[in-house]
């Protein structure tokens, strides 16, 4: 098991080099110059652009750029964002919003999922399952801003169940809404991953031998099936984790929501390359230790798979 | 991450092994059907299929010949009727600019399926092609692949094809420019999860005999891989390509829906939907046809993605 985790944490640094520096070049070769509109109406004197151009190590040839930057990471430096703001506390901040809300997508998703799959997977062909089979292809094919915008208008404006737009510090109560807009796409994957699996093991031969053996169906299929077919689930769910962190962007942008997604995209738009670079590098960096995770929780899901 | 697969593969040891025995003990009697004829048997009998394949059809001819539905101009603006709701006049009513929605609605499906259609031709032979590549040579060709691989799927789908749209900004702003850029944007960061399914189900197919004979009598790698693992190895890659193609659709809408994909001039599912969300409250019309055409066309791709997998997989029947 150490072992396995020390072999997969080398493995790590090449991805982690290569998909930071791929998101270095494709941030830094944004055409355009990069102290436009820094000085409100007029250009930009020379020497700020002299002064801007050494302090982010323009002059260099990309790579040299990139090794200079990787050395003030490694030093826990990211770089201050065009306000003069230190990335970090931005993304200390930001992060904590986006990574509420993502696990409490997280959470809905499972929950909400798992009930509906089970469901469908033990009542194979019956109503029930068609019903859950409909509805998760609707969800599925209605695009997320599409889903975004009518939740806000209907559960928000009309009912007034739920905050329309969430603040700079929500609570949790205010990100429900749009934790459960963020997620609900990953509910219709899981609910079908979830029946697919359980219904091809409710027929193995494992399941039948636990029924013959006398145990209850409530046993047989909540020990033995459901134990098996969690595996692609928990593979979407932790693969889920990492896209919905970036993929909050749309979902942002609806609630008003003061996280990663908006701040990335904000970068974005306002040429502000380090506050992206940064950003993004993190992101990618929870994806891969979400995705360790996930590989380390196999070997406790099936016990046929061991890391050793 | 190669490690899942790896797992993955490992767990299903009953693989295409069984799906073949069984097919040849249902067609057994008659005559023994090869696995692609019975799928098409399967799918010729499946509901799912007759209607997903209707609506892409029209959705296609949607894209090729608008004029086929509408004799409306898409851009002939009448402000004075601006959001005017669905009248004989104008079938789904007007937009914000005057519009007619109706011609906008048939109009804005080329992007779309244009999108679609290549981004998931695209992924299909670059994904395909590397992952057979990786799997059939293994070794450090394989790891050195893998780790690639994992560098593009690191970095979120949407963001990935966000920071690509961006840095290309100013180069090829005419309609074709904007669709290739996209189409470039989601293989670059599409192709990767293709090429890992096709690496799994080519080291499902490679231990079995046929492939062993046929390497024994001599055959070339080249010829190995083009008539016997390639066509064994497909199955699932077809299967996800076609629940992909909806999913990129759907890519393009929320790009064009950030400003960041096509922009105003260009008629297109997802500018129109950013248009009209302002009218949520009063005139919901506006959003609602665009939505509506813009899902069913994603549920025709995902419903046709559904009936293939039944068809080719026998344990679901």
């Amino acid at each position: 098991m150490g072992k396995y985790v020390v072999r997969r944490f080398l493995q790590m640094i090449p991805v982690i080099l290569g998909a930071t520096f791929l998101i270095f070049w494709m941030v830094y070769a944004l055409p355009g110059d990069p102290t436009a509109g820094k000085c409100g109406e007029r250009a930009c004197s020379e020497a700020y652009v002299a002064a801007y151009y050494k302090e982010h190590n323009l002059n260099d040839p990309l790579p040299v750029q990139y090794v200079k930057y990787l050395g003030k990471v490694a030093q826990g430096d990211l770089g201050t964002n065009q306000y003069g703001v230190p990335v970090k506390e931005d993304l200390a901040e930001r992060y904590g919003v986006t990574g509420k809300l993502a696990l409490m997508a997280v959470v809905f998703e499972v929950v909400l999922g798992l009930a509906a799959g089970i469901l469908s997977g033990i009542r194979k062909g019956k109503f029930i399952d068609n019903l859950v089979l409909v509805s998760t292809l609707v969800v599925i094919s209605v695009p997320i801003f599409v889903i975004g915008a009518l939740a806000q208008y209907f559960l928000g404006v009309k009912l007034g169940l739920f905050p329309v737009t969430v603040g700079s510090d929500p609570s949790l109560y205010e990100l429900v809404l749009p934790a459960m807009v963020l997620g609900s796409v990953s509910v219709a994957f899981v609910a079908r991953l979830t029946r697919t699996n359980l219904a091809e093991n409710l027929r193995s031969d494992y399941v039948r031998t636990a029924k013959a053996k006398g145990l209850t169906r409530r046993r047989a299929v909540g020990l033995h099936a459901l134990r098996n077919s969690l595996i692609p689930v928990v593979t979407f769910v932790g693969f889920d984790f990492g896209a919905l962190l970036g993929g909050a962007i749309v979902t942002e942008a609806i609630f008003n929501v003061q996280g990663i997604g908006s701040y990335v995209y904000r970068g974005i738009n306002t040429r502000d390359g380090v506050a992206v670079v940064g950003a993004t590098t993190v992101l990618v960096l929870v994806y891969l230790l979400v995705n360790l995770l996930v590989d380390l929780l196999y070997g406790f899901l099936d016990p046929r798979i061991s890391h050793d | 991450m190669t490690d899942t697969t790896e797992t993955g593969t490992a767990v299903r040891t009953d693989g295409p092994q069984t799906d073949e025995t069984r097919d040849l003990g249902t067609g057994g009697p008659e005559k023994a059907r090869s696995l692609g004829a019975d799928a098409r048997r399967q799918l010729a009998k499946s509901p799912l299929f007759w209607i997903s394949a209707v609506l892409i059809t029209i959705f296609v001819l949607m894209a090729i010949w608008p004029s086929l539905f509408t004799n409306t101009n898409p851009s002939e603006a009448i402000l004075q009727e601006s959001r005017a709701l669905p009248s004989s006049d104008a079938w789904f009513g007007r937009d914000i600019q005057g519009y007619d929605v109706y011609a906008r609605t048939v109009y804005g499906a080329r992007a779309s399926i244009l999108v679609g259609v290549f981004t998931t031709l695209f992924t299909v032979t670059v994904g395909g092609a590397i992952g057979v590549i990786a799997a059939y040579n293994g070794g450090w060709l394989d790891s050195l692949v893998s780790r690639i691989a994992d560098v593009f799927f690191g970095i979120p789908f949407i963001l990935g094809a966000i920071l690509l749209m961006t840095s290309l900004a100013d180069v090829l702003n005419n309609y074709f420019g904007i669709i290739f850029k996209v189409v470039l944007a989601l293989t670059i960061f599409g192709w990767p999860s293709l090429a890992r399914l096709m690496r799994s189900s080519v080291f499902q197919v490679m231990p079995n005999d046929y492939i062993q004979a046929a390497r024994a009598l001599g055959a070339s790698p080249w010829r190995i891989i083009r008539s016997h693992i390639i066509p064994n190895a497909m199955g699932p890659m077809i299967v996800v390509a076609t629940i992909n193609l909806g999913v990129y659709i759907s890519v393009e809408a929320t790009l064009s829906f950030l400003g960041i994909g096509l922009q105003p001039p260009v008629i297109s599912w997802g500018v129109s939907i950013n248009d009209a969300i302002v009218g949520l409250r009063t005139t919901p019309h506006m959003l609602f046809f665009p939505s509506l055409f813009l899902s069913l066309t994603i549920l025709a791709f995902i419903m046709l993605g559904d009936a293939v997998r039944d068809a080719f997989d026998p344990k679901t029947r």
